[in-house]
């Protein structure tokens, strides 16, 4: 298979297969023999982590070997999952109805575009027409109360939801060093590296927080656990060069700045649940929301994306 | 019951289970096949389906939801899913087509149709309302409790649905959202008509309020 003929695409899985049956173990570790306190709220959560990475790495596999059209599927379809969650949420009022029924369409028409390749549509499709149509259907709807909040929590969830993950699959487009599965690797990468810093940052938080930074957000938020959380994402990312282009010493500040940006999107997160304060989460309280588990890479995909395309794309950039 | 039906049938739960995403729970009360009534807040089309589909199959076969045959009567496509599929009576509300006058024609319809063995799905506020608060309830579910002593009420919360489709829209949001089934309410001795529907609207609340 021309897949597995690149020695880095041979890595790459074993490392995955590796990451997962070692994490697998120290949840059912921790599940086991420590049923106490910290020790199981950190075991519970990772419990529920090694569930999702199991599940992403099969789905994404899979998906990967059905070729462009299978991870498009794959990665519209996450994105609508999302975004219904999201929106369920978030209070939406009688007048919003019709906008939020060209929301769920613009899932299709970004995933087709990404698709197609048609880098200059898909990157502007969600921000600036998405952005002007919706308030225009609401307008038009005529509900005036609170309109400005309301248009703005309809395109906060669609840029989030389907915007920024849409440009992790959007790496698998990306033209670099003549190898059509290096997209892919640095897909792996980036799912690997925000995993970590949003799984880590919560473990030592609980492990070894003690200065407070922002009571207001989230109770449990440490320094510490920034701290070392960054620090497990830059090692593991200079672990894990050979899946990029870079050099370890780039591979690890590659990683902070993803890191960076995945714990930007966590502090966001704390702010718009505390913000809800549980109310109209019902339906999706009784497991960990889909978002929580993403939000990290919501943040660092476009990011990361830019990134990448600017620096290692084989084609000149173009200006105008 | 026909093939064609069944797979129908089938197709509908599917359906409205991946449309609403709907998360159902039993809150204080255990699933049973026995002759109960089902009653919910309304607000929204989905509701008699929604409502229909979150039972377990076993018990959907001896349900059947009363439907306003000025709604569900219109089209032949509405009447095939109404009789055919959720095998529900129809009812004439009052001040609709035959039935002008009489409110107890249509509490008479509905013991007949659900007999000894059917239970019953209503909706005592009569009309969907706008969602945000339930309105009072018609008396209809006190006739029946009189009619039939020791028959248990089943409040049912539908949470969301005039968010996925709203009174007087025809396109659906695929939101996501959740069906609690709460503790049954009996009719008890010498309770008034006022009291026992104020009771039985204050189950769905509470049902609202602890989740």
């Amino acid at each position: 298979m021309k897949f597995l003929s690149v020695p880095e695409n041979k890595l790459m899985l074993v490392i995955l297969v590796g990451i997962l049956l070692a994490s697998s173990a120290v949840a059912l570790y921790l599940h086991i023999f420590l049923k106490k306190g910290k020790a199981k709220e950190i075991g519970d959560l990772l419990g529920r982590r090694v569930r999702t990475w199991w599940t992403m790495t099969i789905v994404l596999m899979l998906a990967t070997l059905c070729g462009n059209a299978g991870s498009v599927i794959v990665f519209g379809l996450t994105s609508f999952f999302l975004l219904r969650e999201f929106i369920t949420i978030t209070p939406t009022r009688r007048g919003d109805h019709h906008a939020l029924f060209w929301v769920f369409l613009v899932i299709p028409l970004q995933y087709y575009l990404l698709w197609l390749g048609w880098y200059g549509l898909f990157i502007i499709l969600i921000p600036v027409y998405a952005f002007l149509i919706i308030p225009v259907r609401m307008a038009v709807s005529g509900e005036t109360k609170g309109f400005l909040e309301r248009a703005a929590k309809i395109q906060w969830g669609l840029i989030l939801c389907v915007y920024c993950i849409s440009h992790a699959p959007g790496l698998l487009k990306l033209e670099i060093s003549n190898d059509p599965t290096a997209g892919l690797r640095l897909l792996v990468y980036l799912g690997i590296i925000a995993q970590t810093i949003d799984v880590s940052h919560k473990i030592f938080d609980k492990m070894a927080g003690r200065h407070r930074f922002a009571p207001q957000l989230n109770d449990e938020l440490c320094l510490e656990g920034f701290l070392l959380g960054m620090t497990t994402a830059g090692i593991i990312g200079a672990l894990l060069y050979r899946m990029t282009p870079f050099a370890p010493w780039q591979s690890f500040q590659l990683s902070l700045f993803i890191a960076i940006v995945g714990y930007a999107g966590c502090l966001c997160l704390y702010a718009i649940k505390k913000d809800r304060g549980g109310k109209g989460v019902v339906i999706v309280e009784t497991s960990e929301p889909m978002i929580d588990r993403v939000i990290s890479l919501c943040f660092a995909a476009p990011v990361f994306f830019h990134f990448i395309r600017f620096f290692c794309m084989d084609k000149p950039i173009i200006m105008f | 019951m026909s093939l064609t039906d069944k797979a129908v049938g089938m197709f509908m739960c599917w359906l409205s289970r991946t449309v609403t995403g709907a998360a159902i729970r039993w809150v204080n009360c255990i699933p049973s096949s026995r002759q109960r009534v089902y009653y919910a807040n309304h607000s929204s089309h989905l509701d008699i389906i929604v409502l229909w589909a979150a039972l377990p199959s076993e018990i959907r076969k001896v349900t059947r939801p009363a439907a306003a045959r000025d709604y569900w009567g219109r089209s032949s496509l509405k009447r095939y899913l109404a009789i055919n599929i959720f095998n529900s009576i129809m009812i004439d509300r009052p001040g609709h087509g035959e039935n002008n006058s009489n409110p107890y024609k249509s509490i008479e319809a509905a013991l007949e149709g659900i007999g000894d063995e059917y239970s019953l799905i209503i909706f005592p506020e009569g009309t969907r309302g706008e969602g945000e608060e339930m309105s009072h309830f018609k008396g209809g579910i006190y006739a029946l409790a009189q009619k039939k002593p020791g028959l248990e009420f089943i409040p049912v919360y539908l949470e969301n649905l005039n968010r996925i489709l709203p009174k007087g829209e025809f396109v659906p949001v695929p939101l996501m959202s959740s069906i609690s089934f709460g503790a049954p309410v009996v009719l008890r001795e010498n309770e008034g008509k006022k009291e026992f529907l104020e009771r039985a609207r204050q189950a769905i609340i509470e049902l609202k309020e602890i989740l």
